[in-house]
């Protein structure tokens, strides 16, 4: 019994050894976004005024463990330690992570952007009502996991510079990764009106 | 000006106490709770949507739970009162808010708003309006009848809140964020407020009695109000001025109650 007492007192205080895991960026999709209402909404029509457009980024991630490392009590089968600042019991670590993100029209835009150009510059990523160039964005996103119960990671960017040429657009997003890969996906035509 | 009344209550208390024991000629010991309403001569408020952001409102009501008049002579005193003063469209204040913006922005914009006033302050003791006096107070009595002129200074203090809102373009990217800010919460007015109280005496110890008092203070306040495109970040400013001179009436009706009473009022001789 006396053993048990003072695990059990012990634990209290007794931090649980932080299990590592990996994860992985697998694959990309995107929808069109309507922002004319309160908030960005994913529409299936294809025509949108394009003074709310907006793209939302999906992008799937994939669990790997590739660490499984747990200090288990020999009296006490699950010691849960809560009054102590305890690292976290999981922490998900990226095997790869995002490079960049370059956004590109396939017809012509205005006049500074033909069909194929880069257009990144003119789209922004919109978070809590706020604006942030999306370099800056991958720059600051905190890449390690508490969990990975929603595996596919979320967001919005919008279109800050509506075209000038022609109302049919195309637009083709890829994601390059640290590992080499690419993930590419495209809108489908939609008519900027 | 919470420590300032509690040092003042422990004096005049301290004193009550004091005084029980002393054989006196005259009464020295008023305590006289009372509640009334507050009229406004000039309005602080403005028909302006930071009007929404005050713990305040021009009419309101109070209610005097410590109130205390110590007499030095037969004639002359001093006298401090604390009243707690509210009104009910204070309550209402956070919801007026948010529809004054949706009138405003409402057309053109989807309106997210929230402010402090949310958040509600109120409390049995101090109400939302506090105003603590010291004065010099003037007595005369003749038979049933007492009449005492008072000049007192102060302080009427009251909160302002913080409000804000992102307004969301129809039909567009574009979003601003709005915001109201006075810069400060407690505000404090030194006041100054000249009162006569008329008394008719019920019994040995109690006086009815009607008090009339006309304060005066000058407030300090402006919100800036900010509007800021949160694509380009170009900010545009406008400040609300409420730096104004507050005059009010106050009319009220209480109870003196006499600790100990003189022994040769109407009642005692």
């Amino acid at each position: 019994m006396l053993p048990l007492m003072v695990e059990l007192v012990i634990s209290c205080c007794d931090c649980i050894e932080t299990t590592f895991l990996d994860y992985t960026n697998c694959s990309l999709t995107i929808n069109n976004l309507d922002n004319s209402g309160v908030s960005p909404v994913i529409i299936q029509s294809n025509s949108i005024s394009k003074n709310s457009y907006g793209i939302r980024l999906s992008i799937k991630r994939s669990e790997n463990v590739c660490e499984l490392k747990r200090t288990n009590s020999i009296f006490i089968q699950s010691a849960n330690a809560t009054s102590c600042d305890c690292p976290p019991e999981f922490l998900y670590m990226p095997l790869d992570s995002i490079i960049s993100v370059k956004i590109s029209t396939c017809n012509d835009f205005d006049s500074n952007h033909l069909g194929c150009s880069d257009i990144t510059e003119l789209f922004y990523v919109f978070q809590g009502n706020e604006f942030t160039v999306i370099s800056d964005y991958i720059q600051d996103l905190e890449t390690e996991l508490y969990d990975i119960i929603n595996p596919t990671f979320e967001f919005d960017i919008l279109l800050m510079s509506p075209p000038t040429v022609g109302i049919e657009h195309e637009f083709e997003v890829s994601i390059e990764l640290s590992d080499g890969r690419t993930l590419n996906a495209t809108t489908g035509i939609v008519k900027l009106n | 000006m919470k420590k300032v009344i509690i040092s003042i209550l422990f004096l005049i208390f301290s004193g009550l106490l004091s005084a029980q024991d002393s054989t006196n000629t005259y009464s020295k010991w008023y305590i006289k709770p009372a509640a009334g309403i507050n009229i406004p001569i000039t309005n602080l408020l403005s028909n302006e949507i930071p009007d929404n952001l005050f713990e305040y409102d021009d009419n309101s009501y109070y209610w005097q739970i410590l109130s205390a008049s110590y007499f030095f002579s037969s004639k002359w005193g001093l006298e401090f009162t604390f009243q707690a003063g509210h009104s009910q469209s204070i309550s209402g204040r956070a919801e007026r808010f948010n529809q004054d913006l949706e009138e405003k922005y409402g057309e053109n914009y989807f309106v997210t708003a929230s402010s402090g006033a949310q958040f509600d302050n109120f409390s049995l003791i101090g109400g939302s309006i506090q105003r603590g006096n010291l004065g010099i107070v003037y007595r005369y009595e003749k038979r049933k009848y007492i009449f005492m002129p008072k000049l007192s200074i102060g302080v009427t203090s009251f909160y302002t809140d913080w409000g804000e809102a992102d307004l969301k373009e129809k039909g567009t990217n574009t979003v601003y964020k709005l915001s109201y800010d006075s810069g400060k919460r407690p505000n404090d007015h030194f006041t100054i407020a000249p009162s006569f109280t008329f008394g008719y005496r019920l019994s040995n110890r109690i006086i009815a009695n009607i008090d009339i008092l006309y304060s005066y203070y000058k407030t300090d306040i402006e919100f800036v109000e900010e509007i800021r495109n949160t694509f380009t970040n170009e900010i545009v400013t406008e400040t609300i001025d409420y730096k104004k001179n507050i005059h009010t009436l106050t009319v009220g009706f209480g109870v003196i109650i006499e600790l100990k009473p003189a022994p040769n009022n109407v009642y005692t001789k």
